[in-house]
């Protein structure tokens, strides 16, 4: 059974002349342990297929299965468990509690899983070491680069053991040079961890990173290639 | 390749979703600081507001309280017992032959603190010039000093001695109407039980100025011993004053002697039966500070419902966030539930702490109304006022703050779990 597997996934937004397919009948399987890029101009669909893998919007009509889970059948409350048990999201910015530490930040979504103070805290220092940010846990937001912040999304969505971590155009507000350092962060985390990554952006650098691109067009999958 | 491993309790899968109180405060006050000039606006608001609301009561709680003092103690006491028919006619005639019932059943109340017995009687007083209507109340002079304050009225001459039962204590302005001075005699005229008239002479000992009108203009008062003899009362008397321990305890203390006094033949009143005025005072007041304490709610309420959306418009993108990370409605309703009420207790804590501060100044300096005070005696009001803080006023300024945060977290908190994640993070 693959980790995710989508359906005839259908978006409208707008209604009668104006309507804008977002998605227009997307079917796709992931697997665990891949590195996939969704590649594709502005408005090709990019953000809203990840919502749906991130179980944050709803299709109108088609399936998403993760771990064979249909999350369409569950309510909004239920539907943020499934993402606090299964997802990790790394957005393009503005990724952080303003007014949590770096760690308090990662021991957030720990906490409401239900870890123990302790135990959250050194885990999230432990992943805050991991992303390259050891002894910047007492620092608030503001006080953090942008590569910084978006290292510590990255340790956050880590430190809760996602099946899955989304990242949308995790690159987009950065320059080149950290861009580099997060996506060889990102690279080495899932060989070590097997975790699964899928990332929208049509940042070059981060599409030749791909194990596997997608490339999208007005809402469908255009092309499929798996690398080496 | 190893695995990112799952840490046990994250993967409990029934395992409810939690934060702990602490870091909802921790949340609530970082983000209550993150807009300090707003949270400083708000809370001056609430300060003001809950302030001068507890001031206003502890004011009005002191007033009230020396309003019915000065009834109570200046010649009525709490409770007054009659024999049948007294309270209606005022005829001496309906007098209690006996007191001792009367004077047990006050004793043996925990809540009274002194008793004494009364002869009232109505009668004329004449002097060669001129005469007077009068009241004539006949007292026991040392027990009376712990039932009421009319001893303490005397501006000129001295209160009746025990065994002093030529003396008369006149009302300052029955003395005028007499041209009546210290020593002079004074002829005292009324109608013993069964109709005679009867004539006494008494000299006058002092004369009293209590600043209540139906005192000043009615009073001469002389010993119990010397209205029994005079009246040919026996030991009878036609009143038992009560004094109770506080005007809270009246109505218990009037039940139990009801109880106490059932069967036989005695009536008993309290002092809002015979005056019900400053009742009435006490209780539209009462209405005015509902009135009041309703506006101030209303006022504040809007403030901070006002102040919270701005933060839950301020903070839209971050709701989205935390709910794409996981944050249940529950959570999130919570949240801004805990930064209300955090806010309100901040300033209602102040507001209170400000007022008690105040009061227990000008409780005991007291605020001076001197100017008014003309007006204000004859309804028994002192012309300082003494502000009091009670369990009463607190317990209601702790309900208001309650209420408030509450009424005012619940729609914002609940605006928050109505956000789309999807739509919230798109702004920023
Ligand atoms: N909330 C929305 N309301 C209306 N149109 C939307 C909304 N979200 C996305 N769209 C439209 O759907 C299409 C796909 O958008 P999106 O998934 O954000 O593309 P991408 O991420 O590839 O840039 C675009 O045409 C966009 O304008
Ligand atoms: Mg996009």
């Amino acid at each position: 059974m693959a980790l995710i597997e989508t359906k005839d996934l259908m978006k409208v937004y707008g209604l009668g002349e104006v309507s804008v397919k977002a998605l227009d009948g997307v079917n796709l399987k992931v697997e665990k342990g891949e590195f996939l890029v969704l590649a594709g101009r502005s408005g090709s669909g990019k953000t809203t297929l990840l919502n749906m893998l991130g179980a944050l919007d709803m299709p109108d009509s088609g399936t998403v299965r993760i771990h064979g889970e249909e999350y369409q059948q569950l309510s909004k409350n239920k539907r943020a468990l499934f993402r606090l048990r299964h997802i990790g999201f790394v957005f393009q910015a503005y990724n952080l509690i303003r007014v949590l530490s770096a760690r308090e930040n990662v021991a957030y979504v720990l906490e409401l899983q239900g870890m123990a103070k302790a135990e959250r805290l050194e885990r999230a220092d432990k992943w805050l070491e991991e992303v390259g940010l050891g002894g910047f846990g007492k620092r608030r937001p503001d006080q953090l680069s942008g590569g910084q912040q978006q290292r510590v999304a990255v340790a956050r969505a880590l430190a809760a053991a996602p099946d899955i971590v989304l990242a949308d155009e995790p690159t987009a507000n950065l320059d080149s040079t950290t861009a580099t350092e997060l996506l060889d962060l990102l690279v080495e985390l899932n060989e070590t961890h097997n975790t699964t990554f899928i990332f929208a952006s049509h940042d070059p650098d981060v599409i030749s990173r791909a194990k596997r691109l997608i490339q999208m067009q007005d809402g469908r999958i255009a092309s499929d290639e798996t690398k080496g | 390749m190893s695995e990112n491993p799952p840490p046990q309790a994250a993967r409990k899968k029934n395992g409810a979703v939690t934060l702990s109180m602490v870091t909802y405060f921790l949340l609530a006050l970082r983000n209550l600081t993150r807009n300090m000039r707003r949270t400083v606006l708000t809370l001056i608001a609430l300060v003001v507001a809950i302030g001068s609301l507890t001031f206003m009561l502890t004011l009005t709680e002191g007033y009230l309280g020396s309003m019915k003092d000065n009834f109570v103690l200046t010649n009525f006491g709490h409770i007054q017992v009659n024999a049948p028919g007294f309270q209606e006619d005022g005829l001496i005639d309906n007098y209690m032959a006996d007191t001792g019932p009367a004077i047990a059943a006050a004793q043996a109340d925990p809540n009274v603190i002194a008793s004494s017995q009364r002869v009232y009687v109505s009668g004329l007083a004449n002097v060669a010039t001129a005469s007077a209507a009068i009241i004539v109340i006949g007292v026991e002079p040392e027990i009376e000093k712990s039932v009421t304050r009319m001893a303490g009225f005397v501006t000129d001459g001295a209160w009746l001695e025990v065994g002093d039962n030529g003396g008369v204590v006149l009302g300052i302005d029955v003395a005028e109407t007499l041209e009546a001075e210290l020593g002079d005699k004074v002829v005292m005229t009324t109608q013993a039980p069964g109709g005679d008239f009867s004539s006494q002479v008494f000299r006058v000992r002092g004369v009293m100025e209590s600043g209540t009108p139906e005192i000043d203009r009615l009073m001469a008062i002389v010993t119990l011993e010397a209205a029994q003899a005079w009246l040919e009362l026996g030991d009878g008397a036609t009143t038992v004053v009560l004094r109770v321990d506080n005007h809270e305890n009246t109505d218990v203390v009037y039940e139990r002697m009801l109880d106490q006094l059932d069967g036989q033949l005695f009536e008993t009143q309290r002092w809002f039966d015979v005056d019900p005025f400053i009742q009435q005072i006490v209780e539209s007041s009462d209405t005015s500070i509902i009135f009041i304490l309703a506006i101030v709610v209303v006022v504040v309420l809007g403030e901070i419902i006002n102040t919270m959306f701005m933060a839950l418009y301020e903070r839209t993108r971050e709701f989205g966030l935390m709910e794409a990370l996981g944050t249940g409605r529950r959570q999130l309703f919570a949240m801004l539930l805990w930064e209300t009420t955090v806010l309100v207790s901040i300033g209602g804590a102040l507001g209170y702490g400000g007022a008690a501060i105040l009061t227990a100044i000008y409780g005991k300096r007291g605020i001076d109304l001197t100017a008014f005070t003309e007006s204000l005696s004859s309804l028994y009001m002192d012309p300082i006022i003494h502000p009091v803080m009670d369990l009463k006023i607190t317990v209601y300024i702790l309900a208001t703050i309650a209420i408030t945060a509450l009424l005012a977290g619940v729609l914002p908190a609940w605006r928050a779990t109505k956000l789309n994640p999807v739509e919230a993070m798109r702004q920023i």
